[in-house]
């Protein structure tokens, strides 16, 4: 299929995908998959459950590595990197639903948030609770006692403060109020604003769709359409509810 | 927005009949998260009763209050007109309460038929001598199991004295032959229906069904289907978790729809489809959960 | 009163040594997420370290410390996270343990062949001199100990808290995934983790050492000693410093009141070194006293490949070759003495230590319970087999039977609702408190006591070739019961309860009852083992069931293959040649043996590929569906404790 271009020649993409393959033991999941992210963009990627979606983004950030194919960020590939040299080079990935150290205070997981920015814990801590308030009053508690939302807050204060070129979130909403995935989504908006490339996993279109500049919707391990937020919305509906 | 149930008790199914499972005003919270709050709902008798939400909405972790996995910080669960809530996992399932997990949880270094006749002989008491004498000889697991696990027996078809054995049962969820593979060597679809026919091996008058069609194809999902109304019609009370909309919209008597832990629509599959409520949960906008409430 | 005070006060000095062996367990525990067995082992060698270099080699003390804390500990830490430790990631609950374990008993393996293991050494004190406090007179050397004790707690508190490393250091068991994508190396945060409870276990050893300088130390009381803080850091849970501090210095004060305040009324009853018994007692009540574990989804699915079940005529046949092949052997050894020892006698050892063997397979290879207190019923079925209807009598076999089923019903009661590591510690407990405080009694083995051979209507078992075909009956008879148990309803069940205890539980069955039963009916088979041991060489002492040597022995099966009968077999046949041909190394070849086949949970016997059986670090190991990966990614094998909140 050809995937129509969105953006001009010009923009260089920030991060690349090229006919990766992956494989749990036998059993491959991903089958080819081709996407481009335009730097400066925010990308979302649709699909419903078991479409590998998760996994393509532990692919993108050396958690598993492909067995076909290459991901390039910036002009570099980066196939070979790991999970931490990534992070070092600017990609900061928040996985689904366990982006914090539940374990750990609020303070100690923001002093984990210091191994990649070279800020000290005052300076980031600073940057946090000057966006989320509400992080302030619990810093001394642990995160896996906060509520939802501040959890996320919490796991996306790491792309606040690290200054990653390109951001991977995955299923930033789920199980949060839509009140509080607005204020997410709002940081988000922010964040590519600055210039860093937001890679964004949803299962709810509509959400995000709301700030993505470009989507593309993955159905068994493939890319199925890519295009414009709204082209996506009106496909996106055809492939969850379809009966 | 949707008509809801009044939650509770007093929300008797039609026709007035004892519901198999009565959920009243369940709440659970891990740590600061709110994974249910008083949810309510009701499985009755002969139905196929879907559970439908989002990623994270807490079916689970229902299905887990419901088995005895995790203990309700409030409400009640009644299984018939027994309180179950404060009862031990095994206790529920002697009464006939059986599940499958979305994760799953077979008996991996087991052949599939072993799994099956794990539950058939549920009942039996190990001591008995007679099964170590015929352990003696036999391969294993190709004994026909004793028992009473009826809605196996009605299961297997219309002939009264048949006995229920892991084959026959394994043939009729679409598992023909396939008695001796290693439970942990089949593809997640196949393992996932070995798990449901564990569980009808018990015998139960509930069956929770969490996601039994994910890894299936349209036609396997179609079986399954069909598989679920049938066992419904011999009278059993079927809880199905699925994100498959055709499989849910298709043969579900009545849907509850979870979203952030809530209840926000009960109704049949065409009211659910038409709800905006329902619409918005799943396709996500800006209105707030409570609101439909 | 004097006295009470000085009581009090070295009661605060032996706990203050306790906690800092407690608080290495917790770091590593934090650190690492594993409980090291072989904590106390690693303070021995500290501790004769220090003997070596200081009283051997006359360094000054202070350097010898220097030199083990800052030089010797770190490097073997770093040595063994990246041999040893790396490669459990995502392993079963099991593996760490055995892991653990082989290095304790390489580690006294080791010191054995270094040091004399008879041998009481003296210590010189780091520091000399003393002086009077009230109507006390304290050493500076234990004023050292308790500053030490007090400094750690409160650094460590520190480090964990108020460091990046050390927040790092706890972040790394709750999310190496994560720590990765912060940034930070996940490896590297676990090498620090094994570094650091090295060093802390090195320091105990070397400060629980200098506390028994009336006495000396010797290498098992030594690895022991340490043992003491294992009860003090289960108090803590694995993880709170402060409490595991207490708890030590609680524990030290009771040991020393009941040494001082007790024990003088009851010397009369008891013969043995209680003491020694004491330390497992604590450990085996805190461990009672945890909370139980959640029954809860895991989702993960155990893809161990487990050899093919024979079916009953292929068991039956197979037991009827074993025979032929025993009378074969009789008849070739009958007369063939190696070095003094009858082979034929060896072989009927070899028989009982089978039929051991066998009872782990039940026990840990269907069931999934790791017991290190085999060898204690095995000591109680021989006891009995010497002193019921006088010896030799088959009542004994049925009495050692009843006993240890009893016996093993009432170690699992309490226990059986813990989770693995715990219920594992909780059998080394027991074990140790057995043989310290029943079978080290004089008057229970004494210099060893008779016990005839057995005598059946008709039938007499006096020759060695009798008494050997005798005993190939016996394995054959319990071979072939274990293999029905396997192929019953019984045995799928304890299949199934080790493979998913969630489901177990949703579809009617009773992990307790079963739990209890495979416990006791295990007991009962070692019991048994125990009872025909004894009648081989007419003689059994408390030395044949000794607590290190349990421990090899379940090495051993699990180095052979804990599934199968064969299993069993190779590994009765490896322990008896090696305890009598060569005892030294026994502890040396069991835990190379378990580092060896690293974490291939189906040892020797279930190994298809030699990469599995490399350690080496430059053999990358292939992700294969062989034995912890998990079936289409369905979830990553969550490790023990991990919490999974399912929406």
């Amino acid at each position: 299929m050809t995937v129509p271009e969105m953006s001009p020649a010009t923009v260089p993409p920030a991060l690349a995908i090229r006919g990766v393959r992956a494989s749990y033991g036998r059993i491959e999941v991903l089958h080819g998959v081709d996407l481009t992210v335009p730097a400066g963009s925010v990308f979302a990627l649709l699909g419903p459950n078991g479409a590998g979606k998760s996994t393509l983004l532990s692919v993108i950030s050396g958690q598993m590595r492909p067995t076909a194919g290459e991901v390039v960020i910036g002009d570099k590939p980066v196939g070979k990197l790991s999970t931490q040299k990534l992070a070092r080079t600017g990609l900061c990935s928040i996985p689904e639903g366990r982006g914090i150290f539940p374990n750990l205070t609020v303070r100690e997981n923001l002093r984990i948030w210091t191994y990649r920015g070279g800020l000290s814990v005052k300076a980031v801590e600073e940057q946090t609770y000057g966006t989320f308030p509400r992080l302030a009053g619990r810093r001394g508690q642990l995160a896996g006692t906060l509520s939802g939302g501040e959890q996320q807050m919490l796991a996306i204060s790491r792309a606040l403060v690290t200054d990653p070129k390109v951001l991977l979130l995955d299923e930033l909403s789920m199980g949060l109020a839509p009140l509080i995935v607005a204020e997410l989504y709002e940081l988000v908006g922010t964040l590519a604003a600055q210039g860093k490339t937001v890679l964004l996993v949803e299962q709810f279109v509509t959400t995000a769709l709301l700030v993505a500049t470009g989507a593309a919707i993955m159905v068994h391990g493939k890319i199925r359409q890519q295009g414009t937020p709204s082209d996506m919305a009106t496909a996106a509906h055809g492939v969850y509810l379809s009966s | 927005m949707s008509p809801v149930d009044e939650p509770g008790l007093a929300s008797e199914p039609s026709g007035g009949a004892l519901p198999a499972l009565t959920v009243s005003q369940v709440s659970v919270r891990f740590g600061g998260v709110s994974a249910l709050t008083n949810v309510s709902l009701v499985v009755p008798p002969g139905t196929v009763t879907g559970l439908i939400g989002p990623n994270g909405a807490g079916k689970t972790t229902l299905f887990n209050v419901i088995s005895g996995l995790q203990e309700p910080d409030r409400g009640a669960v009644h299984f018939f007109d027994t309180d179950v809530t404060m009862m031990k996992p095994y206790r529920r399932a002697r009464l006939g309460l059986a599940r499958t997990f979305q994760l799953l949880e077979l008996f991996g270094t087991l052949t599939a038929g072993e799994n099956v006749q794990v539950g058939l002989e549920s009942t039996v008491k190990w001591w008995q001598w007679s099964h170590l004498r015929k352990a003696l000889w036999r391969n294993s697991g190709s004994e026909s199991a004793p028992g009473d696990p009826t809605a196996a027996v009605a299961l297997v078809g219309s002939d009264a004295l048949a006995v229920a054995t892991p084959d026959r049962l394994l043939a009729e969820v679409g598992l023909e032959g396939m008695a001796n593979e290693q439970a942990n060597a089949m593809p997640t679809g196949l393992a996932r229906t070995v798990e449901l026919a564990r569980g009808l091996a018990i015998g139960p008058k509930l069956l929770l069904l969490d996601e039994p069609g994910s890894g299936l194809d349209e036609a396997e999902s179609q079986a399954l289907g069909t598989l679920l109304v049938r066992l419904a019609s011999t009278g059993m009370a079927v809880l199905l978790v699925e994100h498959d909309m055709e499989l849910v919209m298709g043969i579900c008597d009545r849907i509850h729809v979870l979203d952030f832990g809530h209840v926000i629509a009960t109704g049949s599959p065409e009211a659910i489809r038409s709800d905006p409520a329902v619409q918005t949960a799943y396709l996500g906008t800006g209105s707030p959960p409570g609101g439909t409430r | 009163m004097t006295s009470f005070l000085q009581y009090t006060i070295f009661g605060i000095i032996l706990g203050a040594g306790f906690a800092i062996a407690a608080t290495g367990l917790v770091v590593t525990y934090t650190t690492a997420g594993v409980f090291n067995f072989a904590h106390g082992a690693v303070g021995m060698i500290a501790a004769f370290s220090y003997w070596e270099l200081v009283a051997n080699h006359h360094v000054p003390a202070v350097l010898a410390l220097v030199i083990i804390l800052l030089v010797g500990a770190p490097i073997a830490g770093a040595l063994v996270e990246r041999v040893l430790m790396r490669r459990l990631h995502g392993a079963t609950a099991e593996r760490p343990i055995m892991v653990t374990l082989g290095l304790l008993v390489i580690l006294t393996g080791v010191a054995t062949i270094v040091w004399s293991p008879k041998s009481q050494y003296q210590l010189n004190p780091i520091v000399s001199g003393s002086f009077r406090l009230v109507s006390i007179n304290l050493q500076y050397q234990q004023v050292l100990t308790i500053g030490i004790a007090i400094a750690l707690v409160i650094g460590l508190r520190f480090l964990f808290s108020s460091t990046r490393t050390g927040v790092g250091l706890r972040a790394v068991v709750d999310d190496p995934a994560l720590l990765a994508m912060s940034g930070a190396s996940p490896d590297a945060m676990s090498q620090y983790g094994w570094i650091l409870g090295f060093v802390m276990a090195a320091l105990a050893g070397v400060m629980l050492a200098l506390t028994q300088e009336q006495t000396g130390i010797s290498i098992v009381a030594m690895t022991l000693l340490v043992v003491n803080g294992y009860a003090a850091a289960i108090v803590g849970r694995l993880k709170n410093i402060p409490v595991t501090f207490i708890a030590a210095i609680v524990i030290g004060l009771l040991e020393d009141y009941i040494i001082y305040y007790l024990l003088p009324h009851l010397s009369q009853g008891l013969n043995s070194d209680i003491t020694l018994a004491l330390p497992m007692a604590f450990l085996f009540i805190a461990l009672v006293m945890l909370p139980s574990v959640r029954l809860r989804a895991v989702g993960r699915l155990s893809t161990v490949r487990v050899p093919r079940m024979p079916s009953g005529k292929e068991s039956v046949l197979g037991g009827a070759a074993f025979f032929v092949l025993a009378v074969i052997a009789s008849v070739v050894l009958s007369s063939v003495v190696v070095r003094g020892t009858n082979l034929l006698n060896l072989g009927g050892e070899i028989m009982a230590f089978g039929i051991v063997g066998l009872s782990l397979v039940l026990l840990t290879g269907y069931s999934g319970q790791v017991s290190l207190c085999q060898f204690s019923f095995m000591g109680i079925g021989a006891f009995l087999m010497g002193k019921v209807a006088g010896g030799g009598s088959l009542f004994g076999l049925v009495a050692a039977a009843l006993v240890c089923a009893v016996l093993g019903a009432l170690v699992a009661l309490p226990t059986l609702r813990l989770r693995a590591l715990y219920f594992a510690l909780a059998t080394f407990a027991f074990a140790d408190a057995v043989d310290q405080g029943f079978f080290q009694d004089s008057r229970v083995f004494g210099g060893g006591i008779n016990v005839g051979r057995i005598i059946l209507p008709g039938l007499s078992f006096g020759g060695n070739r009798s008494e050997f075909l005798l005993l190939s009956v016996f394995f054959v008879l319990v071979a072939l019961l274990v293999l029905t148990i396997r192929r019953s309803l019984f045995g799928r069940r304890l299949v199934a309860m080790s493979d998913s205890p969630a489901a177990y539980a949703t579809l009617g069955l009773n992990l307790a009852v079963t739990k209890v039963a495979v416990f006791a009916i295990a007991a009962a088979l070692a019991g048994i083992a125990g009872g025909l041991y004894a009648t081989v060489n007419g003689t059994v002492g408390s030395a044949d069931f000794d607590f290190f040597s349990g421990i090899i022995f379940v090495l051993f099966v699990t180095v052979w293959s804990i599934r199968t009968v064969s299993g069993a077999f190779l590994a009765a046949v490896t322990y008896v040649m090696l305890t009598t041909f060569w005892s030294t190394g026994l502890g040396l070849v069991a835990g190379a043996g378990i580092i060896l086949i690293g974490r291939a949970a189906s040892g020797i016997l279930g190994i298809d590929r030699l990469s599995t059986l490399l350690p080496l670090p430059w053999v990358k190991r292939a992700p294969v569906a062989g034995d912890s990966g998990t079936l289409a990614g369905i979830g990553t094998a969550p490790m023990e404790g991990e919490t999974r909140v399912a929406g």
